[in-house]
């Protein structure tokens, strides 16, 4: 017995010991944090095919850095401008303090154009990207946004969203030359093109999810009226016509129906969904409060909205199904309108009133809390880029509104500076919509 | 339970014994599978430098004794015939001739051993010349034999003390592999203080702080992500290798990771020398 209980105490012992042996563990260190900074990429001018009416590489350069993760490298700071893999140095442009280099051509192919392009990762020495586009002369800017698009993607794991469109409202002249215009725009604000031109009022763009069709509100004939305009034929048909206000429409996610705010005889708005091919009306909200501003979630179950319900505006929600209470979703500010939902749903982007001005805010669904993103005084319209990194918006500047771009962590804001007029109300094309 | 005991006492001690015979096998040979290894550095080749071998000049050739014989002037042509035909006008003349004949004859004999006395001479010089060379070769011959042995006796001496150097060194090699266990056993005590002290801490959170900086987070490293990379780095912090373990993260999140420890490179030196680790792991858990 004492003999066992020994042995058990040397074994014991001996575990111990074993235990305690110096067994150098190997130095974990965790990594919690990150930062957004814009990441250094050079897009270095593309060769081949004599001269071109786009300048390819500053498309890329440009897409990429109003996205706000990207800063573009000046071309005066190249060192070399290679155009092929076996002219490039990465060591070089590891100097320059490069990640990413972007080298490629346009070739001339038997009745088109080939854009030629790769991305190197300069850090790493890895060739990420080798493509080659074909390109009708006339879409090289469009080529030149899809090869932006890769690289985006490529380097963040998330579509990019350049070969895309943006409409807008825009007011020219003055006084009896007052005229309102609906222009559909590269996303960058190039090729700008007049869909509708009114000396009334238009308002609230929308497009339905294929892109091919926009919906919006006219005021011609002093009365408002909801249209919705196909793109491609130009043809248009009026929606809602009622007595009052007809406003605020937006297509359900399966494009189906459009949700629009609507007054009543009394003058009191409400949010309603018209079915477009029966054209039923279904009231979604019931309130003696102004409700406006539907904006579709995209389960295409729940719509967010605009109500002063509570005294000022904020933003509630509320389930199609019947009989349920529409449930407040901002809390921090005095004033939150106009939402537009993120597509993946989890945040909103809305009009916030921000120390006194207007401003952009990003609210998180889930929880509430919201954060400031733009930086002006009376920003309006806020819209989501199909890819949900960027927010578009209008701004103002000198006296009118002017369009910019708002990344989702509000890190960088850029203008988009070729539209003219004074500009409202931008609506980003959904990715579908092939231009 | 006492009963059982007492009745099984032996095998169950017997067995009892052998298991912790087994185990104490075992928890040796795991003891030592995780002792750390110690390496000692590879062996420094001892490296002797041999004088360099006296390479033997060759001595200037002594110029060529000047081999100039001079050439015995010829004797005049006898003039008897006219001698004759004045005999016959003048006799007395004749003692006249007799006299001249005499120092011509004088002159003769005189020019005769001028000349032997100079042969005599020019042998006696060659003689002497060549007994000089003959001595002058022996001379050099005996001189490069004592050169021979110099240089022997110098090649001996090297290899002596390529020898003894050679000893030495292994002596030194020895010596130093001895106090390198010390030291190394010194580094381990030091490190060991090091990290009580919270020092591998702060080597952890400069490591981490470097790699936050560096690391360009895509918007798809979201909360969840985890991955772990093991990188290895080289002393004064140069990345060397980048390898992601496990990683939940798209090839994006991937690519940024790699990216990051490359672009950290080099990493920052630990606050003490004694922690530097070679091999290090990095775990990618974002928070919001």
């Amino acid at each position: 017995m004492t003999d066992l209980r020994r042995l058990l105490t040397v074994l014991a012992l001996l575990a111990a010991v074993a235990a305690a042996a110096p067994a150098r563990a190997q130095l974990t260190v965790q990594i919690t944090r990150g930062v957004t900074t814009p990441i250094p990429v050079a897009v270095v001018p593309f060769g081949g095919a004599g001269p071109l009416p786009v300048d390819v590489a500053q498309v890329v350069g440009a897409d990429l850095e109003r996205s706000g993760r990207f800063q573009a490298l000046p071309r005066a700071s190249m060192l070399q401008k290679p155009t092929r893999a076996g002219e490039l140095d990465l060591a070089q442009w590891r100097l320059l303090k490069t990640d990413f280099v972007v080298i490629g051509r346009v070739v001339p192919e038997a009745d088109h154009l080939a854009v030629e392009f790769e991305l190197y990762n300069a850090v790493t020495g890895e060739r990420l990207l080798g493509y080659s586009l074909p390109a009708q002369s006339a879409a090289l800017r469009l080529v030149a946004h899809r090869a932006a698009d890769m690289i985006y993607e490529k380097i963040l794991g998330v579509p990019g969203a350049f070969a895309t469109r943006i409409a807008y409202v825009s007011l020219e002249g003055s006084g009896a030359t007052r005229h309102w215009r609906l222009v559909v725009a590269d996303a960058d604000g190039e090729n700008p093109k007049t869909i509708v031109d009114s000396p009334e009022p238009i308002m609230s763009p929308a497009w339905s999810p294929d892109g091919a069709r926009l919906a919006y509100v006219s005021f011609e004939g002093r009365m408002s009226a909801v249209y919705v305009q196909s793109l491609a034929a130009g043809s248009r048909e009026r929606i809602s016509a009622r007595t009052g206000i007809n406003g605020a429409p937006a297509w359900s996610p399966d494009g189906k129906r459009l949700a629009l705010a609507l007054s009543q005889p009394d003058g009191n708005v409400d949010v309603f969904v018209l079915e477009l091919a029966t054209r039923a009306l279904l009231r979604v909200t019931d309130d003696p409060a102004i409700d406006t501003e539907p904006c579709w979630a995209p389960d295409g179950k729940s719509l967010y909205f605009t109500s002063d319900r509570a005294g000022r505006p904020q933003i509630y929600r509320i389930t199609l199904a019947q009989g349920e209470r529409p449930k407040r979703i901002t809390f921090e500010g005095a004033y939150n309108a106009r939402p537009r939902v993120s597509p993946d749903g989890t945040q909103l982007a809305v009009v916030t009133l921000d120390q006194g001005v207007y401003r952009i805010g990003a609210v998180e669904v889930a929880s509430g809390r919201s954060r400031v993103l733009s930086s002006g005084r009376l920003d309006e319209g806020p819209s989501f880029a199909p890819n949900g990194q960027t927010v578009i918006f209008a701004a103002r500047e000198g006296g009118r509104g002017v369009l910019a771009t708002v990344a989702i962590d509000g890190s960088v804001t850029s203008r988009i500076s070729s539209a003219t007029g004074d500009v409202r109300e931008p609506a980003w094309s959904p990715r579908d919509g092939t231009p | 339970m006492n009963a059982f005991l007492r009745e099984h006492a032996v095998p169950l001690v017997g067995s009892t014994l052998l298991h912790a015979l087994v185990a104490v096998a075992a928890l040796t040979a795991a003891w030592f599978a995780i002792t750390p290894k110690i390496t000692v550095p590879a062996a420094i080749e001892a490296y002797i430098a041999a004088p360099p071998a006296a390479r033997p000049q060759a001595a200037p050739a002594p110029p060529p004794p000047e081999q100039t014989v001079p050439e015995p002037p010829r004797p005049d042509p006898a003039e008897a015939a006219e001698a004759e035909q004045a005999a016959a006008r003048a006799r007395d003349e004749a003692a006249l001739a007799t006299q001249r004949d005499e120092a011509l004859k004088r002159e003769r004999e005189a020019e005769l051993s001028a000349l032997v006395a100079a042969r005599d001479k020019a042998r006696e010089a060659d003689a002497r010349r060549k007994a000089d060379a003959a001595a002058e070769a022996r001379r050099r011959s005996e001189a490069d034999a004592a050169r021979r042995r110099a240089q022997a006796e110098e090649a001996k001496r090297a290899a002596a003390l390529a020898e003894k150097r050679k000893a030495d060194a292994e002596a030194q090699q020895r010596a130093a592999r001895e106090s390198d266990l010390a030291r190394q056993l010194a580094a381990e005590e030091q490190r060991e203080g090091a990290v009580s002290a919270g020092l591998q801490a702060r080597y952890a959170a400069a490591i981490r702080a470097s790699i936050e900086r560096n690391w360009n987070r895509p918007p798809t490293a979201k909360p969840g992500l985890r991955c772990t990379v093991n990188v290895t780095q080289l002393p004064g912090g140069t990345v060397t290798s980048v390898k992601l373990g496990s990683c939940n993260g798209d090839a994006a999140v991937q690519e940024s990771i790699r990216s990051a420890v490359l672009r950290a490179s080099p990493l920052p030196a630990p606050p003490d020398p004694s922690l530097f680790e070679r091999n290090l792991q990095l775990e990618f858990t974002p928070h919001d």
